[in-house]
């Protein structure tokens, strides 16, 4: 690659892990200029950037800096009445037989238990290392604070937590919360936020839902009024069940096509989600030489003596003398330069909690197939001889009849932010391409149409997906395209 | 109403008074889900002395379910009922047949794929073993009823 090169992909990178750096320097005099005028001292603002983001000043993300000017710029930031000192911790009001999860004590201590009794005012918990009694006043209260995606606020006690929702005792009576729809949440301990051990111990479902691994679909489609941008398409989620996408590289060239994908199946329960989805893609101008770049292993070229050879063999790279070699452009007709292209794509999904309690797994089984080879020997000049004499044709095998994908893709929560993602697939186009024909291949049109590659029609591919943040993912795996990024906008 | 509620908060007492848990605002939340998402779909559930009772949701009371048999209803008490199922029904079928079928069509690309020359005998067996796998994990995907909880506990 070139230095130009190089440093475009630096600056891409630099551009993408700046997402959510630590805070700027100028969120902090601004954090400090706004919270002077609303009447804090330091020791206020660091009690309660404290309390409610568990850092100080110096230590919030570039995000949180953001929420913390917000707060006090639309005058939601209250004063702590005063700093807690360990005895001021808030003891829990509400205990009961038979409550069953994780306590936390005033000492600092935490256990996983079962309250098997009450008796003045000393607390009989069953834990996996025995049973102890415990005062009640060593109790932290566990309380919470959830906004759903509606915008609806829920303060209180929790009560309870299943693998589907919060119990949440409020003010005004007791309230269930689907985790579903629950759009953030702060939980204190003591009325202390809890920002580290829970949520990293134990997670109900990662931050990212995946739409596709790496390039296959999901059976679950964007929700309703969410956008998306990823470096090779935009998309909105129209309902719950309905989304469409399109690849804008192609729009500016011409080729204006749109991708629906429709969820016609869904179950869910507590512990497990199923769906199936159909989508479509239609191309109005779809590139004659797109096709022939991905099928180039297809194209057979016979030369005087009758050696056959597919046109992938016969790059500049490959060929011994240059003036052999043959390309795109060599093969492609005159008069089809681009057509009408259509896909479609059944997938099936399945989300399961993972019965460790940390996050879920799930796979996707998907076929593909398109109307590439419809009319193909239009695409090609077969008529006319190339400069070396030798005759253009498609291979009859029956390998290459109809042009089809298929896959079945993995994903593994390993913490909220981070998935595991892996695919395997039988693919009578796929040619497996080195990073940087990947990169120039991208930086040519923004899609992925090379000839080049070595074909690999039966392969697989494993990587991770990190959530940067609430709207913003990144992607590593070891096979084009190498990195994937995108965005979500919930309620664009 | 408000004597009815009244009644219903006393009896309400009672059930907390059991071992967990269990809360009655809780339990009217959930039966108001299972009521919104779930009427006119048949669900099965187990009543007292283990009969499996089953048939298509038409009405949830604060006391019974109103379900219908073969057009006729019939009213049973939900108070001692923690759990009902929504059964898979030809749907699921057909998307676990849909699994089974990308299975086969899997096995039969791999094949003309990675063998030279394959012949009808190699196509059917991989074809035939890509539907049966694809099949087995659809069903069991894909065809299993979903437990719906409808008790007031508020634990795992």
């Amino acid at each position: 690659m070139t230095i130009a090169k190089y440093i475009t992909l630096m600056l891409f990178s630099a551009f993408l892990f700046a997402q959510d750096g630590a805070i700027l320097p100028g969120q902090k005099s601004a954090i400090q200029s706004l919270s002077t005028a609303a009447g804090f001292s330091s020791a206020d603002l660091n009690t309660y950037l404290v309390q409610n983001y568990g850092q100080t000043l110096g230590s919030l993300s570039r995000t949180q800096g953001a929420s913390v000017i917000k707060e006090f710029q639309t005058g939601s930031a209250s004063k702590p009445v005063a700093a807690k000192q360990e005895a001021d911790l808030a003891i829990a009001s509400i205990l009961e037989v038979g409550m069953k999860k994780r306590f936390h004590f005033t000492d600092g201590s935490v256990r996983d238990g079962e309250i098997v009794s009450i008796e003045n005012e000393v607390v009989a918990i069953k834990t996996g290392s025995g049973t102890f009694n415990i005062p009640a006043n060593q109790f932290l209260s566990e309380t919470a604070e959830i906004k759903n995606k509606k915008g609806e606020l829920f303060k209180g006690v929790v009560l309870g937590e299943t693998a589907e929702e919060y119990i949440i005792r409020t003010s005004y009576g007791d309230a269930v919360v689907q985790k579903k729809g629950i759009q953030s949440m702060k939980r204190y301990h003591g009325g202390i936020l809890d920002r580290q051990s829970e949520e990293r111990r134990k997670f109900y479902q990662s931050e990212a839902q995946l739409l596709s691994v790496f390039m296959d679909p999901t059976a679950f489609p964007l929700t309703g009024n969410t956008f998306y941008l990823s470096g090779l398409s935009i998309g909105y989620g129209l309902t719950d069940r309905f989304m469409i996408t399109t690849k804008f590289g192609s729009d500016f060239n011409g080729d204006l096509n749109l991708h629906p994908r429709m969820r016609f199946y869904h179950r869910k329960s507590a512990e497990k989600e199923v769906a199936a989805s159909w989508g479509l893609g239609i191309h109005r101008k779809y590139p004659s030489k797109s096709v022939i770049g991905k099928y180039s292993h297809a194209i057979n070229i016979t030369d005087s003596a009758g050696v056959i050879t597919p046109l992938n063999e016969m790059t500049k790279d490959k060929v011994a003398n240059s003036d052999d070699a043959l390309t795109v452009d060599d093969v492609v007709s005159t008069e089809n330069v681009s057509g009408l292209y259509a896909e479609a794509f059944l997938v099936f999904s399945s989300r399961r909690v993972n019965p460790t309690g940390r996050g879920k797994i799930g796979w996707t089984l998907g076929a593909k197939i398109s109307n590439a080879f419809v009319g193909r020997d239009d695409i090609i000049n077969q008529s006319k001889l190339t400069p070396g004499g030798d005759a253009i044709s498609w291979s009859e095998s029956s390998k290459y009849t109809v042009p089809f994908r298929t896959w079945l893709s993995l994903e593994y929560d390993l913490r909220k932010d981070l998935k595991f993602v892996g695919s395997a697939w039988v693919d009578n186009g796929y040619k497996t391409m080195a990073f940087g024909d990947t990169f120039d291949d991208y930086t040519d049109n923004f899609s992925l149409d090379s000839p080049g590659g070595e074909v690999s029609m039966i392969d697989f591919d494993f990587g991770i997906l990190y959530a940067v943040n609430e709207s913003f993912r990144i992607g590593l795996h070891f096979q084009q395209p190498y990195i994937d990024f995108y965005w979500e906008f919930f309620e664009f | 109403m408000n004597k009815f509620l009244f009644s219903l908060l006393l009896g309400c007492a009672v059930i907390a008074a059991q071992p967990g848990v269990n809360l009655q605002a809780v339990r009217d939340i959930r039966l108001q889900n299972l009521k919104r998402d779930y009427t006119g779909s048949t669900i099965r559930f187990i009543v007292p002395g283990s009969t499996s009772v089953m048939g298509m949701l038409k009405d949830v009371t604060d006391k019974n379910f109103i379900i219908s048999h073969n057009g006729s209803p019939a009213v049973y008490g939900h108070e001692e009922i923690d759990y009902v199922f929504i059964d898979p029904g030809f749907t699921g079928k057909l998307m676990a047949f849909g699994v089974g079928l990308i299975g086969g069509a899997a096995g039969y690309m791999g094949v003309i794929i990675a063998k030279k020359n394959a012949n009808a005998s190699w196509k059917g067996v991989t074809s035939s073993l890509g539907l049966a796998l694809g099949g087995r994990i659809g069903f069991k995907t894909f065809f299993k009823p979903i437990k719906i909880d409808i008790s007031g506990k508020t634990r795992e």
